[in-house]
């Protein structure tokens, strides 16, 4: 049993989440790993009276919660923004229904988009299907609001959101955590009356979803605070609170109002006492201007003339920074803000994404794909890509991502590409995507016979979010394709120079048969073989072997090998794991491994 | 002390967000209000990485442009990529390696146009090898020189060895701190 401190502890903003959940009796928690959300399931799996799992996808997950508050029980549900759209169509039905115990679910939004294909704004499910959206403005708050949120939707019977984002879920701060609770698990309960969203049952619900909507706004209305005095006013939301209550101090800006509020969805009534007798108010939010058109929306209901400002001073696009409160605060106020210039002005420095780890198997994947293809007789053709680390193979010089739109996209784009070109498309989708969102495609192009080649990147984990498991581990994708209707599946290991000829075998295949074929790639994510078994070979180039062809640096790329000034290649031994990836790479053979293998290690990366 | 701001710049793999965190920690053991951002997530190695670091009166988590008092960059390349951060005032410690991106065919600064670009700022050109040795953890031997130039002022320096779970980690912050006192006036500082 891990022991609660009573003095305040550095910790992640998903550990303060978690932890106010272990506060709050949460018995049941589920998720689907998305940053910047993974940490608060991964904080709960260390405690052994919740039941806590990584469902196959944030619809499973929420389901799960669901499922479980419709019994009483108190739940806990956890994605990345983008998964809230996945979830959904449940999500909507819930607000409904309502629950008898609890049901939370926390969306990790990513503005500026540090990890994630778009920023959207998910305070908008709160408007459009009625649930409250709470907002913290720090680790602290994130916890404390996490039990506002369990007492909230327990007391109501309702759904409740809580809307984090990288800047508190990855921040770390000194946070009080009050003493976990035994979890509250459900009794074994029917309500078809109230779950059974027929439309006679429907309709009632509805009428009821309203009364619970106007009884959570009484009971949101306290989420509101202030400091100072003043006839201008600015409205920090979240985080941004944060950030203006600190601005207004270092610029010594006072005679300003500052009103801050954690609650974005209802925006609390109360907020009209504050603002009475202001002339203006400035709205600081993240993203989109859902408080700030409430806000519109609650003053014309109010009779009041006060002028509101947000979005047209804050832009839109990006996090909040200082420096866009600095900036529209200045314009708000009509007043100059000194801020230095940094004397230089760069725009040249080379871009460094992330890479594909030494060892990476996707690497060695793309790269033998593509002469495959070649092989196979398509030059050209479209890479339908998806969500993973794989989604890397954007980059030169792979470029084998000519889309990549949503998690199991792949498919049902390479449906539409084929079907408006008749040119044969490749699928390409890693096996936690294949089962989060890919099957149903899958199906879809057994069904409607498909010619597409699938590649299936199988390192049996969700690699990109920190090497959680998938449902690959006990399910066999070869077995799943083949039970779905695919005629031709084939296992290849894209170590081995001869996955090429898989891969221009199911081409031909293709083209023949004018049907789907499917290539699991099968090799584990280099990461997690280190972390099993420590390398003790390495990689070396013999100089005099190699004649600085750059097929090796530049073609396969693996960041452990350099190019020297003579063009020739030499690889760092601290960053070489030893995968051996590279030696059939060389049309020269100058790449060799030394060292003994060591005990375990070819298990580790085919297991 | 106000507040202080450090910023900590390099690449996936580094230890760029340890070394954020024992900073963090160490200044919160002291009882300083602290923010650490971190924008991990991805775990693959290798992409540019930054760490923000807040101590003092302060509430938000994210530095300001030119609000930072120390800039700490673990690959010389990415110094320049946050140096907007950095204020005028500020002083960086600067890892004297450049890595190139894993991506083919870029064009790389080299250490000297770098420094000569910095020059403007307080910069220290640390050679990690000289600090640590073959066998040390350049990211804490860093640390121990920063720690020794600055933070020194407000903590102990047990504050920072009690929060390393091995010896390796002592002895490179150690050495950095020895490294900084016998250099400190030798190191290359432009201003
Ligand atoms: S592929 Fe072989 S010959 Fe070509 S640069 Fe690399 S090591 Fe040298
Ligand atoms: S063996 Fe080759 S491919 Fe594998 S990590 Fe070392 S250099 Fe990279």
């Amino acid at each position: 049993m891990i022991m609660l401190v009573s003095k305040p502890k550095l910790m992640l903003g998903n550990e303060a989440i978690a932890y106010g959940a272990l506060a709050s009796g949460v018995a049941i928690a589920a998720g689907y790993p998305g940053t910047p959300s993974t940490e608060i399931i991964e904080t709960l799996m260390r405690f052994r009276d919740v039941y806590t799992e990584w469902s196959s996808n944030e619809k499973v997950a929420f389901e799960t919660g669901f499922g479980a508050a419709m019994m009483g029980a108190r739940a806990l549900v956890t994605m990345k923004h983008v998964g809230m759209n996945v979830a959904s169509d449940s999500l909507m039905s819930s607000s409904y229904t309502g629950v008898s115990g609890a049901l939370v679910i926390v969306s990790a939004g990513d503005p500026g988009m540090w990890s994630s294909q778009s920023e959207q704004d998910i305070r908008h499910y709160g408007l459009m299907g009625m649930i409250p959206v709470l907002e913290p403005f720090n680790p602290q708050s994130a916890h404390d609001l996490t039990v506002e949120a369990f007492n909230l939707s327990s007391s109501v019977g309702h759904p409740v959101i809580i809307s984090t984002n990288t800047r508190i879920s990855h921040v770390r701060s000194q946070v009080n955590v009050l003493p976990k609770q035994p979890p509250i698990y459900g009794k074994f309960q029917k309500d078809p009356g109230k779950y059974s969203l027929v439309p006679e049952i429907a309709k009632r619900d509805r009428e009821e979803q309203l009364n619970r909507w106007e009884k959570i706004k009484s009971l949101t209305s306290h989420l509101v605070e202030s400091h100072g005095d003043g006839e201008v006013a600015i409205l920090g939301v979240g985080i941004s609170y944060s950030y203006v209550r600190e601005a207004l101090r270092t610029l010594n800006i006072d005679q300003v109002k500052i009103v801050g509020t954690s609650c974005s969805v209802p925006l609390p009534y109360t907020i009209i006492d504050e603002l009475i007798g202001v002339e203006k108010v400035l709205v600081i939010e993240e993203l989109d201007p859902v408080v700030e058109n409430q806000l519109k929306a609650l003053l014309i209901d109010n009779g009041l003339h006060i002028r509101v400002e947000g979005k047209n001073l804050t832009g839109y696009a990006g996090e909040m920074t200082f420096e866009r409160v600095h900036r529209s605060i200045s314009k708000f106020l009509g007043v100059t803000i000194e801020e230095e210039e940094s004397p230089i002005n760069l725009t040249e420095v080379p871009r460094r994404p992330p890479a594909m780890c030494p060892g990476c198997p996707h690497r060695s994947s793309f790269f033998f794909l593509k002469k495959g293809l070649t092989l196979g007789g398509i030059q050209s053709t479209f890479y339908s890509g998806d969500i993973g680390c794989y989604s890397l193979g954007v980059l030169p010089p792979f470029n084998e991502q000519d889309s990549l739109v949503s998690m199991g996209s792949s498919l049902g784009i390479a449906n539409g590409v084929y079907r408006s070109t008749h040119v044969i498309p490749v699928a390409i989708i890693g096996d936690s995507t294949f089962f989060h969102t890919g099957l149903p495609a899958l199906a879809n192009a057994v069904y409607n016979k498909l010619p597409v080649l699938i590649v299936v990147l199988d390192n049996r984990s969700t690699a990109m979010t920190g090497q959680q498991g998938s449902p690959s581990l006990v399910i066999d994708i070869a077995d799943a394709a083949k039970g779905i209707g695919v005629k031709y599946v084939e296992i290849g290991d894209p170590f081995d120079p001869s996955f090429a000829k898989t891969v221009s075998k199911a081409v031909e295949w293709v083209k023949k048969n004018q049907s789907p074929a499917l290539i699991v790639a099968k090799r584990a994510c280099a990461l997690e073989v280190i972390d099993k078994v420590k390398p003790t070979q390495v990689a070396f180039v013999d100089p005099n072997k190699c004649t600085g062809c750059t097929i090796c640096y530049d073609y396969f790329t693996c960041p452990a090998i350099l190019k020297r000034d003579d063009k020739k290649a030499i690889i760092s031994q601290q960053d070489c794991i030893g995968c051996g990836a590279c030696v059939p790479v060389c049309p020269f053979n100058a790449i060799r491994l030394e060292g003994d293998k060591p005990e375990g290690w070819d298990q580790a990366w085919t297991s | 002390m106000d507040k202080l701001s450090v910023l900590i710049a390099g690449i996936g793999g580094q230890g760029v967000v340890t070394a954020g965190r024992i900073i963090a920690e160490a200044f919160s053991v002291k009882g300083f209000k602290v923010f650490e951002a971190e924008t991990h997530g991805l775990s693959q190695r290798g992409g540019a990485v930054n760490v923000h670091v807040r101590i003092g009166n302060v509430d938000g988590p994210l530095i300001s442009k030119s609000g930072a008092d120390i800039l700490i960059a673990l690959e010389a390349t990415e110094a320049l990529r946050n140096i907007e951060y950095l204020s005028n005032h500020g002083a960086i410690f600067l890892n004297a390696s450049v890595k190139p991106p894993s991506l083919p065919k870029v064009k790389v600064y080299q250490l000297s146009e770098i420094t000569e670009i910095l020059k403007r700022w307080r910069t220290y050109v640390l050679d990690c090898n000289e600090i640590v040795g073959e066998t040390g953890r350049c990211n804490t031997g860093i640390l121990g020189v920063v720690y020794q130039a600055s933070f020194s002022k407000y903590l102990d320096k047990d504050d920072f060895l009690t929060l390393f779970k091995d010896q390796v980690n002592r002895d490179s912050f150690l050495a950095g701190i020895r490294y900084w006192e016998k250099m400190k006036y030798l190191l290359t500082e432009t201003m």
